[in-house]
Formats: structure tokens, sequence, C-alpha cells
């Protein structure tokens, strides 16, 4: 069990104003058997309302509007987090997580890839569905390069195996499609990793029990060091934000996130490198 | 309901203007007609540079047909009754079936004569449909709202249309009053500067006739419609 | 019955003058079309009616408890009534619905159920449309026009008036109405049914409302006025397809739509006419469970039969679909309004192989059905009379109780050799007749 202190902030700057934008954030973490949150700092700017909602895979979900003119808009979020390491986090299993979604269909480049995670599953006697998770997890580490700007956030699953490289989104897809071609159900998940950086996506799988977190672009089973934001079925369920405006203007995003460990009162962090 | 949107606003105004376009266009068009019997090829000239419309005709001959009915000419008085359509076919729930009707019968009194050989025998039929129009208007259209806000896009162009074709005075006085009480009451944002100045020239210039530029573009300046 | 045949002409005529339209796209451009109307009536009697009532009110009940089990408890599916990935892999099914409540729990207001009647006398359910069926307001109008072209049509024959459907819907509006005006919301003139959407939002006294006239404030849905006044909504028979509806929640790249709709509906606060996510109940693929839904949730024998239906997913009806492919029809469970739809002894030797390896492969997609002997109706052709085959699509509506309408779109093929009636492929309607007990 650890403390995270937790920092996230987005900030967008249009060239001229915007109006009736409306957006939809999933990036406040929720309480779950894994980690327990408490927000310092929830701000949202402008916005004519704030509205407060759990959406249909369970996430917490920000929505509300800004209708008058304007040139910026942001968002950010503070607070600690207590956070279990490597545990399955029982729960009944939505069948959904067993089937092929938009980003994650069985399309012929997976169906090879999983052959080559069943083949290594045998060679390691992996039985279990996190024996097996592992091993696909470290063949796809040592297959897949990570590469920024190769791929983009329609990217899917197949179209990154073939593309040979990618980002953590591409990693987590792969891993989910391959998961569920094997039989495994698996869901795709936002979030934020120690350090300073990006967010972040990782893969978790059903057990049979419960759901158990890797992360593929790191070959790092999810430990205390990862705060959860959201999941779905892939990245389209579970966008971080989401927003559409009403002007032309041209966007400019930073977003700026820091996660640091907490000894009680003492503030010594761990530094690592988090991959987005 | 008492409740309309934007979108409606913007196509109740513009089917008051696009009908009274049909229908006082229509009625001068008669007075052409007539005259062109006599009168020399090309009298159609002038009646193009009053309405501000491009001179694209070759003879008489080709100026009734395209003027009247040419589908790709955008200045045809069947190009202006289907834009008159489009602009009611979206408010069927204000009009009710029965209005609404009359400019589809119009509309299809116009498609279905385009190759008469006498097409003021066939066009009259427009014209009653159009005053069936108005009259349903005034009988059916229940919201008091809807139908002012038809009626200022009436009264617009027909003060337009007066202006243009050089109308007696006492005409535009009186369609000036008309717009005005409409205008008083419904919500419409208007400019009270343009209406001023229109007010001025039509009612108290010397010779409003060398104002009428202007007043054309206090007309067209007049609602912020869309 | 004469007098009205004689007067075909005419009533077409009066239902050009009101615009009796569908819209069709034919090489990118919007066409608009007249819907012929043959008025040689299809009768139903009234015992016959009776027996389709209680069919259709039991299949629609049984479809609205299915969607109520599907996007809460899945009891269903527990109890291996139903294989869990019909459910799950169905476009139509929407997660983002999980956990909703519509108000009073009603999923499918208003049900377009697709039938025909057999040359064995019996009639079969052909497909379920629960999301946005369209069709009622031909039989409306055309009635309309009927009565007043020959009274003594109707004074001889008693017909069960069958123009009380706007007053049918603006009560199952009502019904699920959560405090507001009732609005009818359409993607715009140039959709197919474009005419439907304006008819019935004048009879049903609701505002016609294109997207843009409504918008999301503090988890309400409002109707804004040309003076910035607004107006809430509490109940939004919305004639535009789940993935349009919400881009904050559904296709992000939608431009109509209304954004955060989707949240004011989760809160109760709005009642969305039918509600998302009643795909997952229409699906080809869920078609041939219908009848063992009607016995899980209600404990009833069904009344009304589906078509023989085979689902090549179970290996024993993949068996009989290849051995006998020639004569069955295929139907792609993907695809909608009579396409996709393949007769079997249509296809040359090569398609026929071809099409099974496709069925092998992709076993999940198709259903495959016996083609059923319809029996033809009589249509007027000029002066003659040919046979031409028809559906029926009944309407059911459900609010304070489950209604079905007394009468329903009756379509026919423009081709006498054809057994698609899908108004965007040509041909035409006719009015549907439901004879009352008492007669004349």
């Amino acid at each position: 069990m650890r403390k995270l202190k937790f920092e996230y902030s987005m900030e967008l700057r249009f060239s001229s104003p915007v109006h009736s934008h409306y957006f939809a954030l999933r990036c406040v973490p929720g309480d779950s058997l894994r980690q327990k949150i408490t927000l310092s700092r929830r701000g949202v700017e402008p916005a004519d309302y704030i509205s407060e909602e759990r959406d249909g895979f369970g996430n917490l979900k920000i929505s509300g509007c800004c209708a008058a003119p304007h040139d910026s808009f942001c968002y950010s979020i503070e607070g600690t987090a207590r956070v279990k390491g490597m545990i399955v986090e029982t729960s009944p299993l939505h069948p959904m997580y067993r089937y092929p979604s938009k980003y994650t269909r069985f399309e012929p480049e997976v169906a090879d890839f999983a052959e080559k995670v069943q083949r290594e599953c045998i060679g390691r006697g992996a039985k279990t569905a996190v024996e097996k998770a592992v091993c696909a997890m470290n063949c796809l580490y040592a297959l897949f390069q990570y590469s920024p700007g190769t791929t983009d956030i329609g990217t899917t699953a197949a179209e990154a195996l073939r593309n040979g490289k990618g980002v953590c989104q591409d990693y987590a897809h792969i891993m989910t499609a391959v998961m569920r071609f094997m039989g495994i159900p698996a869901r795709y998940v936002n979030g934020l990793m120690i350090g300073e950086g990006f967010t972040h996506a990782w893969t978790e799988i059903y057990t049979g029990e419960g759901w158990y977190g890797l992360d593929p672009t790191n070959n790092l089973h999810i430990d205390d060091y990862y705060i959860k934001l959201a999941h779905g079925r892939d990245y389209g369920d579970c966008t971080v934000d989401k927003g559409i405006f009403r002007g032309n203007a041209v966007q400019e995003q930073k977003i700026y996130v820091n996660v640091e460990e907490i000894n009680d009162d003492r503030d010594s962090s761990v530094n690592r490198t988090s991959g987005g | 309901m008492g409740i309309i949107s934007m979108e409606k606003v913007d196509h109740l105004y513009w089917l008051g203007r696009y009908t009274e376009r049909v229908y006082t266009t229509l009625r001068v068009f008669f007075h052409i007609y007539d005259r062109i019997i006599e009168q020399p090829e090309g009298i159609y000239g002038k009646y193009c540079e009053r309405l501000n419309i491009p001179n694209i005709y070759t003879s008489n001959r080709q100026f009734v047909q395209s003027y009247l009915f040419g589908e790709d000419n955008p200045d045809s008085v069947y190009s202006n009754m289907r834009r008159a359509y489009d602009n009611a076919i979206v408010l069927r729930d204000e009009l009710s079936s029965t209005v609404l009707s009359y400019v589809q019968l119009a509309l299809d009194t116009f498609a279905s004569c385009r190759k008469t050989t006498a097409p003021l025998l066939e066009l009259q039929q427009v014209i009653d449909d159009l005053l069936a129009f108005w009259g349903g208007a005034d009988d059916y259209v229940e919201e008091e709202d809807c139908r002012n806000i038809l009626k200022c896009g009436k009264y617009v162009e027909r003060l337009d249309l007066c202006i243009r074709l050089d109308y007696h005075e006492k005409d535009l006085e009186k369609e000036y009053r008309k717009l005005c009480n409409r205008l008083g009451k419904t919500n419409l944002n208007y400019s009270p500067q343009s209406l001023a100045r229109l007010e001025e020239i039509i009612l108290r210039e010397e010779d409003p006739k060398s104002h009428y530029g202007e007043a054309l573009a206090c007309l067209g300046g007049l609602i912020y419609a869309g | 019955m004469r007098e009205l045949i004689e007067h075909t002409e005419g009533i077409n005529r009066l239902m050009a003058r009101y615009g009796v339209k569908f819209g069709i796209y034919k090489g990118g451009e919007f066409h608009e079309q007249l819907f012929p109307f043959d008025a040689i009536p299809r009768v139903i009697t009234h015992e016959e009616f009776r027996q389709l009532e209680r069919g259709l009110i039991q299949r629609v009940d049984a479809l609205n408890l299915f969607l109520n089990d599907i996007y809460g408890e899945k009891k269903i599916i527990a109890d291996g009534v139903i294989p869990e990935e019909f459910v799950f892999i169905s476009s139509g099914y929407l997660p983002q619905c999980e956990g909703i409540k519509p108000p009073k729990n009603i999923y499918s207001h208003i049900s377009g159920i697709d039938l025909v009647l057999g040359k064995d006398g019996e009639w079969y359910i052909l497909e379920d449309n629960l999301r946005i069926p369209s069709g009622a307001s031909y039989p409306m109008i055309a009635r309309e026009i009927c009565r007043r072209v020959s009274p003594a049509t109707f004074g001889n024959n008693s017909v069960v008036d069958n123009r009380q459907y706007a007053a049918m819907l603006r009560e199952t509006l009502d019904w699920v109405n959560t405090g507001g005006v009732p609005v009818i919301m359409t993607p715009g003139r140039y959709n197919a049914a474009y005419f439907e959407h304006s008819y019935l939002a004048e009879r049903t006294g609701s505002a016609l409302a294109s997207c843009t006239d409504l918008f999301v404030e503090d988890n309400y849905l409002y109707y804004k006025d040309y003076r910035d006044r607004k107006q809430k909504v509490g109940v939004i028979y919305r004639r535009i397809s789940d993935e349009y509806l919400d881009p904050m929640t559904f296709l992000p790249e939608s431009l109509i739509g209304i954004p955060n709709l989707m949240d004011v509906y989760r809160r109760g606060n709005v009642a969305i006419v039918n509600a998302p996510g009643n795909g997952v109940a229409d699906d080809k693929g869920i078609y041939y469970f219908v009848p063992k839904m009607i016995r899980y949730y209600l404990d009833q024998e069904p009344v009304l039969k589906n078509a023989p239906t085979y689902l090549p997913f179970y290996e024993e009806d993949k068996k009989y679909v290849l051995d006998n492919l020639e004569k069955l029809v295929i139907k792609d469970v993907a695809e909608a309004g009579g396409y996709g739809v393949i007769f079997g002894n249509e296809l040359s030797r090569e398609r026929l192989q071809e099409m099974k390896e496709l069925i092998e492969r992709e076993s999940r997609r198709f259903i495959a059905q016996e083609v059923i002997d319809f029996q033809d109706m009589e249509v007027m052709d000029g002066d003659e009379k040919v046979l031409r085959k028809a559906d029926l699509r009944a309407f059911v509506l459900s609010g304070e109780k489950t209604r079905v309408w007394p009468s329903g779109l009756t379509r026919f093929s423009r081709n006498a050799d054809s057994f698609v009636v899908n108004s965007s492929q040509g041909g035409g309607f006719k009015d549907t007749w439901v004879l009352s007990q008492w007669k004349k």
C-alpha cells in the first residue's frame, strides 16, 4: 500500500474564440478496491454548469457546457490516492469484455499474434489467465516498438500490429484484443503512472474472480504506482476528455501530469518515467 | 405551445417574402405579357434593370419561357416558387397541412405547365393558390406570432417590389404602414434606425425617388432573420 | 368499394396535394417520390384482428421485458435461454445504456412489427422494428381522403376508424413525459420519412424540432425560442438513429445530435422515444429467440409464429442450411431495409458455393429462413387487377397499456415476381381495414 500525490491538468487554447462548447471528462479517479481517492481540487473552467455522473461502464464522468465565447478551456485535478498493488479486484464479469470491439476486432494480424502467444504459453507451461496474460505481455513488449507519432487515436489493434510500433494506447489495444481472442476477457484502462508526463493506458484481464492489471508498454504488473481513471471495451468508451464546440479555431493542448509518492508527512518521491 | 425556434422564424419570414415575390411578380408579368403584343423585342430589359436581376434573355419569347419557368434560372418565378416551398415544407406543424397544401399546389401547377403554349391560362391557378394560402394562413395558423412574422416577410417584400417597380407614393405609404403594424406585434430583432430612415424617405422626403437606393438598403437590413 | 377504386387517380391527386411522399437517394442526390396508393384495401376481420392483437401485445411486452433485462440484470442469459454472443456482438447493443432505467421502464414505445399472411391462412412474423419504425402516417391520411371520396364505401362496411393514431401516439408520449413539452425531432427534410415527421408533429400537437433547436443545460433538455426563452422538454420522439443522438456519447464526428443528451436521459429528466439501445432486440439474429422470450418472461405460448428460421450458429442448423441453401432466404443480420436479403434459388452455382463458404466462416452473421408462400393481394394496374406480394406492418404502442393500432401499413411489391415490399425499393401501399364486430 502506497500513498500517492497526483496532479493532472489540461489546458486548451483556441486561436479565436469558440462557443457552445460541450465537454465530457473522465479525468477524475474513482474509489475502488485497489485505490481510495481524496480530492483536494477539481476545477473546470469556464463552465456554465458541471454535472457528475457514472457512465454505463461505471466510470466517473463530468460533463457540462460553456455557451459564451471563450478562448481557453482547462481542468485540473489534484489529490491523494492510497493504492494497493498487484491485486485482483473481485467483481462479476460483464460479458461485453469477451467480444471484439471497434478498436479490437479479430483481424488476421490479431489472430497471427495470438498464435505466437499461444505457442509461447505452451512452451512456458502458462495455464492460468494471469500466466497467459503475462506471457502475452512479454511477447508484445519484445515484438512491438515504442514510437510516438507513428499511430493516432483512431489506430486499431490490427493496424498497430501491422505498423509494428506505437504508443501506450496501441499496446493496450493489442493486449486487449489478443486476450479476448484467446478467450480471456479483457478491458482497456486509462490512468496515471508515477512520475511526470502524460496520461497512460494499460489492460486489465479477468482472472475468473476479478480484474488484474498489466502494463504492456512497460512490461510491468499494475502495482501501487498506478492510479486508474476509467475503463471500457477500448479507447472509444473511456476517452479522458471529449469536447465539441462551434467556431473556427486552431487548438493547442497542454497536459501536465505528476504523480509522486508521499511517505506519511515526509515528502520523498520515487522517480520512474511514465510512458504514454 | 407559444414557442418558436430561431430556425422557424427564419423560414416563416422567408416564406412570407417568397410567396409575395411570386405573387406580385406574376401579376406584373401579366401586364408585361400583354404589352409584348404591341411592343418591339427587348422590352424586358427595363424590367430586369428595375428588379436588379441580370438580363440574360435573348428574345421576348425566350424571356417568357426562361423568366417564368427556367429551372436553372435563379431569378425565374419558378425558382422563387421553389424557395417558397422549401421554406414552407419545414413548417407543417405551424402552418397545418391545409395551408401547406396551397404552396404545394402552386408549385405543382408551375411544374406541370412548363410546356404550355398559354402560360397565363395555367398560371392564374398559381395566383389563386397563393391567395388561398394567405387566406388559409389567417384562418388556420393558430400562433399569432407566426402569422405576424410571416406577414412581416410579406410586407418587406411587397415594399421592396413597390419601390423597385416605381409604384405610386400612396401605395408605398400604405404598404409601409402595414409593415410597421406587423413588426410592432412581433419580437423580431430589427433595426430602429433603418425603420426611422425608411419612414423619413417614404413619408417626408421632398423627392423620395432620389433616395430609393437608400430605402432599399434600409429595407434589406431591417430584420435580422437570417 | 368499386366507387373507391374508380377514384384511385383522384385519391392519389389529393395525396400529392398534401405532400404524401417519401425521399430516396439516387446517385447521391435526394429525390422525393409520391407513395403510390392502391385503393383495394387489405381487410382484416374482427376475429382475425383479435388474434393478431393478442399475439402482437404478447410479443412487444416480451421484447420490452427483454430490453429491461439486457440493460439490467441479464437473467435471460444467466438462465441460458439466449447465448450471450447474440446479444453482445449485436451492433444494436449499446453498453452506454447499461444501468439506465427509462421512464416507466418502457423501451419500445412504438413498435412496427412486419407480418405476412401465408397461403395456409396463418400470419407469420417477418421482423420486429423497435428503433424508429415509420409508415403509420400513410394509412392515416389515406383513410381521411378515402372517406371523403367515397362515404358510401364506409357506410356499407363497418371499418374501425384508424385516424385516432395521433391521439394514441400522444397518449403514449404523455405517459412517459417527465414534465415538459413533447417534441418530434427530425434529422431534416432530406430524410426519407420527413413527411411523416412533420405530419405526426402537426397531428399530435408536438413541436417539430431539428437538433439545433434543442440543447442541454444543467441536466435538462430545452427547446430554444427565437426570443431566447426556453422551454423544458419532457419527451423527445426522435426520428434519428441511436448513433447520431449524442455526439458526446456515440459517434463523436456526428454533426447532428444533441451533446450530453444521454446525461439528461440517465438522470430520468427526459424520456427518449424509442429508447436508445433497442437495436439489440430487433436484430435479425435475436428474432430467432423471440418465441423463447415469450415463454421465458410471460410463461405463455406464442400466439403468432415466426417464419421457420435457422441459425447457422448452431451446428445442427448450419448443416440444414448448407444442405438446403437453394430453397432458403438468407439474411445478413447487419443490413436493414430489404437489403442484404438473398434468395437461395436465385443464386448461380458459384455464388451458392461462395455463400456456403461465407456461412461456414461467419456463421453468426446470417440467419436462414424458409420461403413463406404468402398470399398475393389484388392491386389495380390501370383498369386491370393484378396480383402482387404484400406484407403488413402493424403498429403497437406501449404506454399505460400495450395497444395495437386497428390498421397498419400494407405495402406491395412493384413487380409481380418480387418478394421485396420495402418502400425504398419501389412499390406502393394500401389502406388496412380492421372490421368492427358490429356488422352493418
